[in-house]
C-alpha cells in the first residue's frame, strides 16, 4: 500500500515555535464572578452606642493611634521644628499652624511639601507620607522617640539618593499605599480599593471585627447578640497569630517573602517570631490576644506577663495537671520574659524590640533567624 | 463435517471480499488525498473516514485524517487518529511528531514533551522535534533542560531566528542575562515590532528594570493585543511594581486569548484567592496545577485555597507533595506545620519546625546579619507591605 502521509507542521513558520512559547488558545472566555458589595464601616460612634466602655478604652490605645493626620499629630505638635543633616542633604520639618512642612535641600536644589499623614503612634517612632507630583511618598527621615529627633527611616541609611526628589523620600506603589492605609487606618479599603475619604485614622473596632453595617441592622431588627460580626472567639491561637494579627504584623509565611528579613531584621515581625517558639501551638494561650489586649495599651512590665506563661507552665514544685503541664523554669520565679523574650536593639530603629521567639536565650548565642 | 465445509467456504470467499475491500478503500483514500491537495478538508475527511470504515487499520488514512483534523483545528480528534496509527506501527516517528504537535496545540505540554522526547530518542537529528521539545520544556518551567535542547538546535541552525529567539528568552528567564542579550541583539532586527517590544520587556525585566519593562510590554500589547504571553508578562511586571489591580486586568486579558497560559492562571488564581474570590480562583489554580503538577507555587496556592475552603486534608496533601519535591520551600513547611497543629498532629508539626529551623540556620550562615541590615528595599516579584512602627 502506497502511503501518503502528510505532516501537520503547524509550527514550521520561522518565528512561531519561538514566539509562541505559550500559544494562543481558542478564545474561551473566563467566568468573572462579581465582587460582593462591600459592607459599610459605620465608625466608632456606632459601636459606642452599645459598647461604650470598651470602645472608650480602645480609643485611648496605641492601635487607635496607629496613624494620625498631620493636624492632630501629637509628635509634630510638640516638636515644632525638627532637623537632620546627612552629607549635603538637610531635612527639616517645621510646624506652621496645624500643618507641617517637610523641606529637603542639598544646598542647590530644594523640595518643600506639606506632610499629610503620620504613620506610627510614636512608641518607637513615626514615618510621614506626603504627596509629590500626584503620587504618595514615604519620607526618607522618621521621628524616633528615643532620640527625640529625626533619623533615616529604616532601610534608607545606605541608600545614596540620585536627586533631591529621591532624597526626600520614596514613591509608594499603588499596592504599598493601600497596604499602609489598610493596616494603619479603619475603613480605608473595601474590596481592595483604597478610599481615603472614608478612612478613619488608626485601628478601631471594625478593623478587626469587620464592618458593622450588618451587625447594627441585625441588632436593630432584634436578632441575637453577635449577629453579623466576625466570629473572632472561634479562632484558634494560630489563626489569631497568623491571620488576625499576622495580616498586618506579618505572618510566618509572609516574612519569607521579604527581601530584608535576614538576621535581627525579623524581630519586628512578632507572628513570625512566635511561630518559631518551641511552645507554639494552635492553643489560644499562645495567641497574641492571650498576652495583649487589643482594646488597651501595651503592658510594659515583665511581671504582668508571668501569669500568661503560667497559664501553661507550672511553677517549681507545682504538680502538673492535664491542662497545665508545661515545664517549670528551673531558675526563675518571675519576670519570665526578661530571660525568655529578650529585647533586641535593632540598629537604626532607636528601639529595642521584644523578641517573640520564646526561648532560652543564652549569653552570646547568635540570634536565631 | 458441516463445520469443516463452512470453514472451507469462508476461507475461499474472504480473499475475494478483501481484494474488493482493498480496492474500494484505496479509491476512497485517493479521493481523500486529491481533496486534501485541493484544500477541501471536509471532503478529504469524509473520504478518509470511508477508507477507514473498509480497513480500520490503514495507517496512511489514519495519519492523513489526523492531519485533516489538525488543519480543521480539531486537535483532540487529530490526536486520536495519530494514536490509532501509532498503535498499528509505533515506529512511525513522523506520526509521533504530529501527535506531539497536536498535544502542543491543545496546551498539553507534558504529553507533547513525552512524544517529542520519544521521537528524538529514535531520531536524534530530528531538529524540529528537538526545537519543539525545548519549547515544551520551557512551558513546563524546566529552563535548564529547555536551554540544553535549544542550544543543540541553535548550534546546527544558527540562522534559525525562531530558535535564537526562543533560546534568548529562555536564557533571560534563567538569569543568563548576557547570553540572552547577545541572542536578542542578533534577532531583534528580524522581529515584528510587537515581538521586538515583548523581548525588550523580557530583557528589562531580567535586568530588574521593571519600570522600563512595563513600558515596553505596554507597547507590545498595544501593537498586538493577541501576542501570546504579552499580557501575562505585563501583569507580572505590574505586580513587581506594586499595582495588583492592573496585574489582575492583564492576567484576565491573557486568559481571554490564551486560556491555558500557566502563569496567567496561577497568578490570577493566587490574587483572586487573596481577595477571597474563591469560586473564581479555584478553576484557575486547578488548571495551573493540572498543567504543572510539580510547580511549587501552583501547589502552595492551591493548598491555601483548599485551606480557605476548609478542606484541610486536601491542603495537607498538596503541601506534603510540595515539600517532598522542593525540600527547602520554607513557606510550605510553615503552612503545613500550622495545618498539622490544627489536625492535632503535634509531633509532625514539631518535626517540620525543626526542618524550618535548620533551613533558617543554613540561610543565616549564608547571609551574615550585619551585611543585611538597613539595606534599601529591593523589588521582589510580590507586592510587599511596608514595615510598621510600634
Amino acid at each position: 500500500m502506497k502511503r501518503k502521509i502528510r505532516l501537520a507542521l503547524v509550527l514550521a513558520a520561522m518565528m512561531a515555535a519561538a514566539i509562541l512559547l505559550a500559544t494562543a488558545g481558542q478564545g474561551l472566555s473566563q467566568s468573572q464572578s462579581p465582587r460582593p458589595e462591600p459592607q459599610r464601616y459605620l465608625g466608632v460612634q456606632a459601636c459606642a452606642a452599645c459598647h461604650a466602655e470598651i470602645t472608650e478604652k480602645q480609643q485611648k490605645s496605641m492601635l487607635a493611634k496607629a496613624m494620625q493626620p498631620v493636624p492632630d499629630c501629637q509628635i509634630l505638635t510638640s516638636h515644632k521644628e525638627l532637623k537632620f543633616q546627612s552629607g549635603k542633604f538637610t531635612f527639616e520639618i517645621k510646624r506652621q499652624g496645624n500643618q507641617s512642612l517637610y523641606t529637603v535641600s542639598d544646598g542647590a536644589a530644594q523640595i518643600s511639601v506639606p506632610l499629610l499623614y503620620c504613620f506610627g503612634q510614636g512608641k518607637s517612632g513615626q514615618t510621614y507620607v506626603y504627596e509629590y507630583n500626584g503620587a504618595k511618598y514615604e519620607s526618607r527621615v522618621s521621628f524616633y522617640t528615643a532620640i527625640e529627633g529625626l533619623d533615616f527611616t529604616l532601610g534608607y541609611a545606605k541608600d545614596i539618593p540620585a536627586n533631591i526628589v529621591e532624597a526626600a523620600g520614596r514613591q509608594l506603589s499603588v499596592d504599598e499605599t493601600r497596604n499602609c492605609f489598610q493596616c494603619h487606618t479603619t475603613g480605608s479599603t473595601a474590596n481592595r480599593q483604597l478610599n481615603l475619604e472614608k478612612m478613619v485614622p488608626g485601628v478601631h473596632c471594625e478593623a478587626c471585627h469587620g464592618p458593622g453595617e450588618k451587625h447594627v441592622a441585625a441588632m436593630k431588627a432584634g436578632e441575637k447578640a453577635g449577629a453579623g460580626m466576625k466570629k473572632l472567639g472561634e479562632l484558634d491561637g494560630d489563626d489569631i497569630n497568623q491571620k488576625l494579627c499576622g495580616d498586618c504584623h506579618r505572618s510566618a509565611e509572609e516574612v519569607f517573602e521579604l527581601p530584608n528579613r535576614a538576621g535581627i531584621n525579623s524581630v519586628r515581625f512578632q507572628p513570625y517570631r512566635i511561630f518559631h517558639s518551641r511552645c507554639y501551638s494552635a492553643d489560644r494561650r499562645i495567641g497574641c490576644t492571650a498576652c495583649h489586649d487589643p482594646h488597651g495599651d501595651l503592658e510594659a512590665s515583665a511581671a504582668f506577663y508571668d501569669s500568661k506563661c503560667l497559664a501553661c507552665h507550672t511553677s517549681k514544685n507545682e504538680k502538673a495537671t492535664a491542662d497545665r503541664n508545661a515545664k517549670a523554669c528551673p531558675t526563675g520565679k518571675s519576670k519570665c520574659t526578661d530571660c525568655h523574650m529578650p529585647k533586641i536593639d535593632l540598629p537604626g530603629a532607636h528601639f529595642k524590640f521584644t523578641d517573640h521567639r520564646i526561648r532560652i536565650a543564652r549569653e552570646g548565642a547568635p540570634y536565631p533567624n | 463435517m458441516f463445520a469443516k465445509l463452512a470453514l472451507t467456504l469462508a476461507l475461499s470467499i474472504v480473499p475475494i471480499q478483501d481484494r474488493d475491500t482493498v480496492r474500494q478503500s484505496e479509491a476512497q483514500f485517493a479521493r481523500g488525498v486529491e481533496a486534501q491537495q485541493k484544500g477541501d478538508l471536509d471532503a478529504a475527511r469524509q473520504a478518509y473516514e470511508a477508507a477507514l470504515k473498509l480497513i480500520p487499520q490503514r495507517i496512511d488514512a489514519l495519519s492523513n485524517l489526523g492531519v485533516v483534523h489538525a488543519k480543521l483545528g480539531q486537535y483532540d480528534k487529530a490526536a486520536a487518529n495519530y494514536k490509532a496509527a501509532l498503535a498499528v506501527d509505533p515506529n512511525e516517528h513522523d506520526i509521533r511528531l504530529n501527535l506531539g504537535i497536536a498535544y502542543f496545540q491543545m496546551h498539553q505540554a507534558e504529553a507533547a514533551r513525552k512524544e517529542f522526547a520519544q521521537v528524538i530518542a529514535a531520531k536524534p537529528d530530528k531538529l524540529q522535534a528537538r526545537q519543539l521539545l525545548g519549547v515544551c520544556l520551557f512551558q513546563l518551567g524546566k529552563l535548564p533542560e529547555a536551554i540544553k535542547e535549544l542550544e543543540v538546535v541553535y548550534a546546527a541552525q544558527a540562522d534559525n531566528i525562531g530558535v535564537a529567539y526562543a533560546l534568548g528568552t529562555a536564557y533571560l528567564q534563567n538569569d543568563q542575562i548576557e547570553a540572552g542579550r547577545a541572542l536578542i541583539d542578533k534577532v531583534f532586527k528580524f522581529l515584528p515590532p510587537a515581538e521586538g517590544h515583548l523581548i525588550l520587556g523580557a530583557l528589562n525585566s531580567a535586568t530588574r528594570k521593571h519600570v522600563e519593562a512595563v513600558e515596553e510590554l505596554k507597547m507590545a500589547a498595544r501593537l498586538n493585543p493577541k501576542l501570546a504571553t504579552v499580557h501575562t508578562q505585563l501583569g507580572v511586571e505590574y505586580l513587581i511594581t506594586g499595582n495588583r489591580d492592573l496585574a489582575i486586568e492583564e492576567f484576565r486579558a491573557e486568559l481571554k486569548n490564551n486560556p491555558r497560559d500557566f502563569m496567567a492562571n496561577l497568578r490570577l488564581g493566587w490574587l483572586l484567592r487573596e481577595d477571597g474570590l474563591l469560586d473564581e480562583a479555584e478553576p484557575l489554580l486547578k488548571l495551573a496545577l493540572e498543567m504543572r503538577p510539580d510547580d511549587i507555587a501552583a501547589l502552595f496556592h492551591s493548598a491555601q485555597l483548599a485551606q480557605a475552603r476548609g478542606r484541610v486534608d486536601e491542603a495537607v496533601k498538596m503541601l506534603e507533595r510540595a515539600v517532598s519535591i522542593h525540600k527547602d520551600f520554607r513557606q510550605a513547611y510553615v503552612l503545613l506545620a500550622r495545618l498539622y497543629l490544627k489536625q492535632k498532629r503535634t509531633a509532625d508539626a514539631k518535626r517540620l519546625r525543626a526542618i524550618i529551623d535548620r533551613l533558617n540556620e543554613e540561610e543565616q550562615k549564608r547571609q551574615p546579619t550585619a551585611d543585611k541590615l538597613s539595606e534599601p528595599p529591593k523589588a521582589i516579584d510580590r507586592p510587599i507591605k511596608p514595615p510598621q512602627f510600634q
